[in-house]
């Protein structure tokens, strides 16, 4: 029997002997902390406060004791420690609790130091003001917007996908963070990245706490979990997530999901919760445009006080497409430049200095990986692709492979169609660009070829 | 059990432990505070659980006992008697309180079914102060305290020694007090140590002790206990971390102003009638440097702008703060003249009093 069983029992019998709001006020939040030594026979029972230890090492000790022993023979004598946590301060009725400061003023600006909200995990910095929308994201800001206004009603779960460096977790912590500021503190938030959970499970199965685990996770009203994608094909921390999941979801708490991929991308995920996943709202976020990456770069200057020439500015945003967080690399890589020349940056640093952020990945691809990497994707021959087949289901395999050839290692069109079947170079040219086309309308389309390009870089 | 006590004691006795009385559905007995005796002393107790307070009535036992006695009905009955002599008895559960011509049976409770207040040893005394220098650190420090429970760590005053000081600090998130106090007798029960006493203690703190010299403080790892000869008040601690609050005071500051206590507090009450919703006024520093302009406004009131002359080094500026912040900075010191240091428009503000190193307070401004 492991110890909160034990204690369950005992409770049990002590409820029947002792009034209840005796019991409620002096035994409601102990708990039991095992032998203290396995030989000796003295248990540790723990209460919250010094009151409760008092009163019932006075008055409870010979119940207590003897029901004790009639679990565990082996029991002697009992120590009351007191167990320092917040029970205590549960034990006081909630209506002798002091109310929140209704008048908080919004615009406040916190002490700087004392800004990481250890209850919520949440960052403050992260905040709807900072958060640039453009076409790339404005879906996915309207439906967080709306998931502030409608906690846990009106889009549940609110599922956040998009690419490294362009803003999830930004846009999910705002969220919190608003639904915090919003909700004047009534709600509880909780924000936890995936390993977290992972760990926190683990931690739950191997030290036999699954009930501490659950009550921590089932006391907030909205959860948010970044980067979902690491919990697939981990089966307890599935599991469990899934029940937290429905648990959330009765209650019409709001949860908020982020990942780098859609639910239905996740390989490995249970498909009874990519379906939860999916029931909710699911919005992505692209790469931003150039005017969204123009806007960010010149906030970011605003927030960091430097003054750049418009011209480097622009060049910096035309240039780095695909990451915010490499945008603000490379903006911080030239101010710092600039301040340590004392001086505008010249053009060839400013092209080494981009080049460098933007040209990291495709050093070692072949063509041949394309090749390979788009037909295993596709789970068609690799023969095939490169032969003069025209079945189906090669077609689009081998138009996104001289895609991703012009894409990615900017080879020649002759040289491409040589390559795929000896095609003609106007072949090559026309399915690079239909492919560049669809990916601006098709987003399933726009997905594989991340995925595909995801695994050509793990190569 | 039969006393006779003096009214006036009486009601000094209960003003003390009113602060513990607690509201507990599940135990109606916190409601009532304990009489007992132990041999020619009369005591008061109450608690809510959190806290307990203790106070010693001078009075004459006649015969010894105790009774669990209900607060609110107790109290009124005293606070309304004309005669002196106050004799209380019992009999079962039922109090009866008698003057020469009232007399009065109140329902008590079981006087045995009265929590049990903790102890602290003797051992775990750390500190002896002048009760004036106690309760003014407390006083300097808890009105920056959280009010509300949010967050549990900050919801009351920081209490750390370390060295031959203690520092004793507050803070809601948006401000901070830190009062560092040198002058008490050491008792060395620990040497570093660094506790939270809950806001509602640390009032209690302030609201008794008003007769005695000195105090003596005890603590152990959860719960906190100060005494005087006749007063006692046991309280838990705050289970927590409370933030390094030391990254927050500012190491230096761009602008220094220096300027009338008195005459500041009169310009930012003035202020803070014409100020808006959000509590905003302007401080600031105009071209000829030789004045700091309060200045507040609102589109539904109109505007208006208090001149006060200071002494200046540094730079002009201008900064948005939420007048309760600076007033109640301004009102923690104690000296005729204060220094003002400033950063920048989003950066701390720090409030010190001229020539008295001991009480530093910070505020944030508004965001412009």
């Amino acid at each position: 029997m492991n110890p909160q069983d034990i204690w369950q029992t005992v409770l049990g019998d002590i409820e029947l002997q002792i009034s209840r709001p005796n019991f409620l006020t002096w035994l409601k939040n102990s708990q039991f902390l095992g032998k203290a030594d396995k030989d000796d026979g003295v248990a540790l029972v723990g209460l919250p406060n010094n009151f409760a230890k008092e009163w019932v090492k006075s008055r409870y000790h010979k119940i207590i004791l003897g029901s004790l022993r009639n679990v565990d023979g082996s029991i002697k004598n009992i120590d009351y420690v007191v167990v320092g946590n917040n029970a205590a301060s549960q034990i006081v009725s909630a209506a002798r609790r002091i109310k929140s400061e209704a008048e908080a003023v919004e615009p406040q600006a916190p002490l700087i130091e004392l800004k990481v909200d250890p209850k919520t995990n949440l960052n403050p910095r992260y905040d709807f003001k900072t958060f640039i929308v453009g076409s790339s994201n404005e879906m996915a800001y309207a439906a967080a917007q709306a998931v502030v206004r409608d906690v846990g009603k009106k889009y549940n779960p609110l599922f956040v996908y998009g690419g490294v460096g362009l803003g999830k977790t930004h846009l999910i912590q705002a969220t919190g963070n608003e639904i915090m500021a919003a909700y004047k503190n009534r709600v509880s938030v909780l924000y936890v990245s995936s390993e977290k959970f992972i760990n926190d499970v683990v931690w739950a199965i191997r030290n036999k706490r699954m009930d501490d685990m659950k009550k921590k996770y089932r006391d907030i009203d909205v959860l948010i979990i970044d980067d979902i994608q690491f919990i697939a094909g981990k089966a307890a921390t599935e599991q469990e997530f899934f029940y937290t999941f429905n648990a959330f979801y009765e209650n019409n708490k709001q949860i908020i999901i982020s990942s780098d991929r859609p639910p239905s991308a996740i390989p490995t995920l249970e498909e009874r919760l990519r379906s939860r996943f999916e029931g909710g709202m699911t919005v992505d976020i692209v790469y931003p445009d150039y005017e969204t990456r123009l806007a960010i770069l010149k906030t970011k200057m605003k927030e960091n006080n430097v003054v750049l020439d418009e011209k480097i500015v622009e060049l910096v945003a035309a240039r780095v497409q695909k990451n915010i967080r490499e945008l603000e690399g490379v903006l911080n890589k030239i101010t710092f430049y600039e301040q340590y020349k004392k001086g505008r940056i010249d053009d060839k640093k400013l092209d080494e200095i981009i080049n460098e952020a933007v040209q990291v990945t495709p050093k070692n691809i072949t063509p041949n990986d394309i090749v390979k990497t788009v037909a295993e994707f596709f789970e068609v021959p690799t023969a095939d692709m490169t032969q003069r087949s025209r079945k189906q289901e090669v077609v689009e395999p081998r138009q996104i492979a001289m895609y991703l050839m012009r894409d990615v290692l900017k080879m020649s069109y002759p040289h491409i169609g040589d390559r795929l079947g000896k095609r003609d170079h106007t072949t090559a040219i026309h399915a690079c660009e239909k492919i560049t086309r669809e990916i601006g309308e098709n987003p399933a389309l726009n997905q594989k070829i991340l995925l595909i390009k995801e695994r050509l870089y793990k190569m | 059990m039969k006393l006779i006590i003096l009214r006036t004691n009486l009601i000094e006795a209960l003003n003390v432990v009113q602060g513990g009385i607690g509201e507990n559905a599940n135990l109606p007995i916190l409601k009532s505070f304990l009489v007992r005796t132990d041999g020619g002393r009369i005591t008061f107790v109450s608690t809510n659980l959190e806290l307990a307070v203790e106070c010693a009535v001078p009075g004459k036992v006649v015969e010894s006992g105790k009774a669990a006695i209900p607060f609110s009905i107790f109290n009124s009955i005293i606070k309304n008697l004309t005669s002196e002599r106050v004799t209380i008895g019992d009999g079962g559960n039922k109090v009866t309180i008698t003057t020469d011509n009232y007399e009065a049976v109140v329902q008590g409770q079981d006087p045995n079914d009265f929590p049990i207040i903790p102890s602290l040893a003797e051992e775990n005394e750390i500190f002896k102060i002048k009760t004036k220098e106690f309760k003014d650190a407390v006083s300097s420090v808890i009105s920056s305290a959280q009010y509300s429970e949010i967050r549990p760590e900050i919801s009351g005053v920081l209490l750390s020694m370390g060295g031959d000081a203690m520092n004793l600090v507050a803070t809601d998130g948006f401000r901070l007090a830190e009062k560092t106090v040198t002058d008490f007798e050491d008792k060395g029960a620990a040497s570093d140590v660094a506790v939270i006493i809950p806001l509602r203690t640390a009032n209690e703190f302030l609201r008794i002790f008003n007769s005695a010299e000195t105090v003596d403080v005890f603590l152990d790892q959860n719960q906190v206990l100060v005494k005087s000869d006749g007063e006692k008040v046991i309280s838990r601690l705050i289970d927590g971390k409370f933030p390094d609050y030391k990254a927050v005071i500012p190491k230096e500051t761009k602008t220094e102003v220096i300027a009338d206590r008195q005459e500041l507090i009169n310009a930012v009450k003035l202020a803070s009638s014409f100020s808006g919703k959000s509590n905003d006024i302007t401080i600031r520093i105009g071209d000829n440097k030789k004045f700091l302009e309060v200045y507040s406004a609102d589109t539904a009131i109109g505007e208006n702008s208090y001149k006060v002359p200071v002494k200046l080094s540094g730079e002009k500026f201008s900064v948005i703060f939420n007048w309760r912040y600076i007033l109640d900075g301004l009102k923690v010191h104690k000296t005729p003249n204060v220094s003002i240091g400033f950063n920048s428009p989003d950066k701390p503000v720090i409030i010190r009093g001229e020539g008295d190193k001991t009480i530093v307070y910070v505020a944030m401004p508004i965001k412009g």
